[in-house]
């Protein structure tokens, strides 16, 4: 027996910037989430900084790549960029973070009488993206009656100047405090930095799912900063179907590539994220693939469900990864209907707290329509809209 | 309790007598057995010892009998002392008593506050043992039960203290040789001076390595010796064994490695992998009814048709390494991928009748690496991921594949035995690792057949429409379950180190004056250690289990210039490992000092 091996965290500068590596952290009150689709979701932690450390923290390490290594220092088991930094000094709580924060800003109206969208054209705010990449937002102007101030389109530019004055840099709040020091970072994974891209396509055309995403990727305005949107090897070929190309409504990439998620041929589950840094390569890729429907962990009802391979073996739960199913071996032993097999769970997210060496695994009912349907797509896994709840398992 | 002959609170790092520049300040002491102070209380101190925080980890179920304990983390010590103040003098008692108060904060801020890195220490020395042990304070309070205007009489004073689980015998921030000198009664300014301190090499005067816990040469590479007769000879290891003497007490003990380059490489290193494995070294196989060393690089030569393995065909070639099978050649590896998208080809395959020697020492988690490269074509034209196949015969049993990876391309070796180096992923071995005591009913095995049982194999997979050239020199299994960690410079603006820079890995304390946790940096080179650079260190902090042999592993990776990849690994590159230890107790010190 032995205590829970340290969790640490290791900061890198802002992918923008470079690939400098920082410091490294022992890390608190670990948490990670982990989604089949998408990859590494978010992750959390305290640190144990002073009151000088915190400060530079505050100050620096928003936007910065973030990962987290177990025992296995070839394999982090989470990776992302730092969205939010708290700083609790016992009087007060700041917080600063990448979440409202917009360099790029579009607005998209109608203009009465017509049936089309129309896009202003984006301003920057390019010192804030030089640090921390281009993150674009887009505010609806609803449909405008008339022209105030000349045109429609001046007044849409003064209001996306206005917005992207208030937002283009992280955004800070503070308050009273009066709870017990603490300094505490959250982080995103990198198919988030998808959220930051607009997609825009006005052509009308009918193409192959691989054609669409291939365009997706092109489009992204950020490069290979991020994630090198030129290496398309890990997009593996999906010929189930074709669809319309055009995309005019403001969505972002990620909503984009929801659409084309789709499934495959047969029926099956397709998924898609951004890869960690390849130890090989150093960099991160997009990949689209059939979903992994292999029974890889089991548990037993017995033992509180503590994780194991499909031999029985024990995982250390920190390793877990979603986009494979887990089976309970001692539910249902001797089933054999049709159907789904009901002792098994297509595991759609993951859930790891390090202070309980908790791991939490959850599927979902209809997740096979996922894809296809576009359901549940604007939430993350839990807390649906609609629809039945996922399945939770804690062990 | 037998009371104690040296009791003392101590803030600080003492200077090194006779170094005249000399940042450290004299230490700051305050005796609690002063016969005109405070003085311990006859029985006034009832030794504690660390408890499970928390009362531990468990697993548990309301539908489970019992529970089991997973995790076992330890609190911190709160020690309670009782204490006489006796002095006849008002103000100096409450000098004393200020002087109390003024270490108690000094505690307290120790590295909360950026300004405060003098550790504040509690130093003792039993009368019946045999060395000072000295544990870090974190806090303490104080409480008295007197009245402060009176001194007349004593005062009682309680001190209650909140210190680390462990007491070491060598102080926070102390030197971390002095633990091997005093071990050998030496003393000082006879038996060693100023430059016998020096943490990373011979000080040229003929005060020689052997001073140190453990020295060792290690290859960056493993070979046999003897041809396929031997399983206990070797040519070349990749490890340091620190043996169990030089590791007393009861927690794990604390240590400080240096690396340094030493021969066979013509380019410094950019990262080196370390781990520690403390099960036995050497074992008698039901396989090869002989006795087997504990090994962790299998060589690609062995692995190939020839020999009942995978594909590949080994080459006799002088940049290539002695394999088991032929320990009069060197060997590597060649295989033409051939175009069969989607197909994986079994290129190398070891099991325990091909050289995959001793099985029952191949039990844990292990990280695999692969020392190869392609050499036509471009990156991410093949990958190549590892097989973990266990049952009674191939096709019969459980399959295990790690997660396909780039295999690195390169066009040319500009120097001998250098190959990319490739990460393949880990696995577990037995894939049931709860599986221990086999059907003989003799206990632990993984498997009493000779010829089979465990199979490794490298798969690759030529994702182009031409045929690939592949070459492999090894597979390198670094064990990760005890404690594994990589010490990388990848990702420094630096980018590299010296080819004769000294690199440390320190869990003692010494380089961040006291601070318990782990510190990794550079020393600037020809052989001066005298401007250290962080840098970056992942995974787990490499401290030594007491009572037993650890082995620590290496591989390491070196930087060319020249090379379109960044992860090369010279084979026949060679570093010294110099290991000083400071054991950790919770009870009473064992070990001799001189102080």
């Amino acid at each position: 027996m032995s205590a829970i091996p340290e969790h640490w965290i290791h900061l890198y500068q802002r992918p923008a910037q470079g690939t400098a590596f920082i410091t490294r952290q022992q890390a608190f009150k670990y948490q990670h989430q982990k989604l089949a689709v998408g990859g590494d979701d978010t992750m959390s932690c305290e640190l144990a900084l002073d009151g000088t450390e915190a400060q530079l923290a505050l100050e620096n390490w928003v936007g910065c790549r973030v990962a987290a290594y177990v025992d296995n220092p070839m394999a982090p088991i989470w990776e992302g960029i730092v969205s939010r930094v708290y700083y609790d000094d016992g009087a007060l709580m700041v917080t600063r973070s990448l979440d409202e924060m917009f360099n790029r800003v579009e607005v998209i109206y109608t203009s009465i009488g017509s049936n089309r969208t129309t896009t202003v054209s984006a301003a920057n705010e390019t010192d804030s993206q030089a640090l921390y990449g281009i993150k674009a937002g887009t505010c609806d102007g609803f449909i405008r009656n008339g022209i105030v101030g000349g045109s429609n389109g001046q007044h849409m530019e003064a209001i996306r100047d206005l917005i992207i004055g208030q937002v283009a840099w992280p955004l800070t709040s503070v308050t009273q405090s009066g709870g017990m020091p603490t300094f505490r970072i959250e982080a995103t994974g990198f198919f988030h930095t998808l959220e930051w891209e607009n997609y825009y396509n006005a052509a009308v055309a009918g193409v192959s799912i691989n054609t669409q995403l291939n365009n997706i990727m092109a489009a992204v305005v950020n490069d290979t900063t991020f994630f090198d949107n030129t290496d398309n090897s890990l997009i593996e070929t999906n010929a189930a179907y074709n669809l319309v190309n055009t995309e005019t409504f403001g969505k972002t990439s990620w909503q984009c590539l929801q659409t084309v998620q789709g499934g495959g041929a047969n029926g099956a589950y397709w998924v898609m994220g951004i890869k960690r840094t390849d130890p090989i390569t150093g960099t991160r890729r997009f990949y689209y693939r059939a979903g992994n429907t292999d029974v890889e962990y089991t548990s037993r009802s017995a033992d509180g469900l503590r994780p194991r391979n499909q031999w029985g073996g024990l995982v250390r739960p920190w390793t877990m990864e979603p986009d494979r199913v887990m089976r309970v071996n001692d539910l249902l032993v001797g089933w054999s209907g049709r159907g789904l097999d009901p002792r098994e769970t297509y595991i759609e997210t993951i859930r790891y707290d390090a202070d309980t060496q908790k791991v939490t695994w959850a599927g979902a009912d209809d997740l096979h329509m996922q894809g296809a349907l576009q359901l549940h797509r604007y939430y993350k896994m839990q807390g649906y809209s609609s629809g039945p709840p996922p399945r939770n398992a804690w062990t | 309790m037998q009371e104690p002959i040296e009791l003392e609170i101590i803030k600080g790092v003492e200077p090194v007598p006779g170094d005249t520049e000399t940042a450290e300040k004299p230490l700051d002491r305050l005796n609690l057995l002063s016969s005109s102070g405070l003085a311990l209380d006859t029985d006034g101190w009832q030794m504690a010892y660390p408890s499970l925080k928390n009362q531990g980890l468990w697993i548990d179920s309301p539908t489970m009998n019992g529970r089991e304990l997973s995790r076992s983390p330890q609190t911190n010590v709160i020690e309670t002392m009782t204490l006489t103040m006796t002095n006849n003098d008002l103000s100096q008692r409450q000098g004393i008593m200020k002087h109390l108060f003024r270490l108690q904060q000094d505690a307290r801020d120790f590295w909360s506050m950026e300004s405060q890195y003098q550790p504040v220490y509690l130093n003792f020395k039993p009368a019946v043992g045999v060395c000072n042990q000295y544990a870090l304070l974190y806090t303490f309070d104080v409480a008295m039960d007197s009245d402060p205007y009176d001194c007349t009489n004593s005062w009682l004073v309680t001190l209650t203290f909140e210190r680390a689980p462990w007491r070491a015998v060598v102080p926070p921030g102390g030197n971390p040789r002095l633990f091997k000198f005093w071990k050998q009664n030496w003393a000082w300014g006879i038996n060693y001076t100023i430059d016998d301190l020096r943490l990373h090499q011979d000080d040229g005067t003929g005060f020689d390595d052997t001073t140190y816990s453990a020295y060792d040469t290690v290859d960056n590479r493993f070979e046999w010796e003897g041809g396929g007769t031997s399983h206990e000879g070797y040519l070349s290891k990749n490890w340091i064994d620190i043996p169990a003497d030089e590791i007393p007490g009861d927690m794990e003990a604390d240590a400080y490695i240096s690396v340094t380059p030493s021969s066979g490489s013509a380019y410094p290193f950019v990262k080196f992998w370390v781990a520690r494995y403390t099960r036995p070294t050497t074992f008698r196989g039901r396989q090869s009814d002989e006795d087997s060393l504990a090994y962790n690089i299998l060589a690609a030569g062995d692995g190939v048709a020839a020999f009942g393995g995978g594909a590949g065909t080994a080459v006799v070639d002088a940049c290539g390494v002695y394999c088991r099978t032929d320990a009069a050649n060197q060997y590597i590896v060649q295989y033409t991928a051939p175009v069969a998208a989607g197909v994986w080809q079994n290129v190398l395959q070891w099991y325990p009748a091909n050289q995959l020697q001793n099985i029952a020492s191949w039990r844990g988690t292990w990280a695999a690496f692969l020392r190869c490269q392609q050499t036509n074509g471009a990156q991410d034209d093949v990958q190549a991921r590892l097989v973990i196949e266990q049952g009674y015969a191939l096709g019969y049993g459980g399959r295990y594949y790690t997660d396909p990876q780039v295999l690195p391309y390169w066009v040319a070796l500009s120097s001998c035995r250098e190959f990319p180096v490739m990460y393949l992923g880990q696995f577990t071995l037995p894939l049931d690792n709860e599986y221990l005591s086999g059907g003989y009913g003799r206990g632990a095995e993984i498997s009493g057949v000779a010829n089979d049982a465990v199979w490794l194999s490298v798969e690759t997979l030529n994702t182009k429409t031409a045929t690939r050239t592949l070459e492999f020199l090894d597979l390198i299994l670094m064990p990760v379950d005890e404690a594994f960690g990589c010490f990388t410079a990848e990702n420094s603006i630096l980018g590299h180190v010296s080819s004769n820079s000294f690199n440390i890995m320190d869990t003692t304390g010494y380089a961040m004056h006291g601070k318990p946790g782990m510190y990794a940096s550079v020393n600037g080179g020809n052989e001066t250690p005298d401007r250290f650079m962080p840098i970056e260190y992942r995974g787990a902090a490499i401290r030594l289990k007491p009572g037993v042999n650890n082995r620590l592993y290496f591989l390491f990776q070196h930087y060319n210039a020249a090379a379109p990849v960044d992860n090369i690994s010279y084979a026949s590159a060679e570093h010294t490992i110099r290991v000083s230890v400071v054991p950790r107790f919770q009870g009473i010190a064992d070990v001799e000092q001189d102080s």
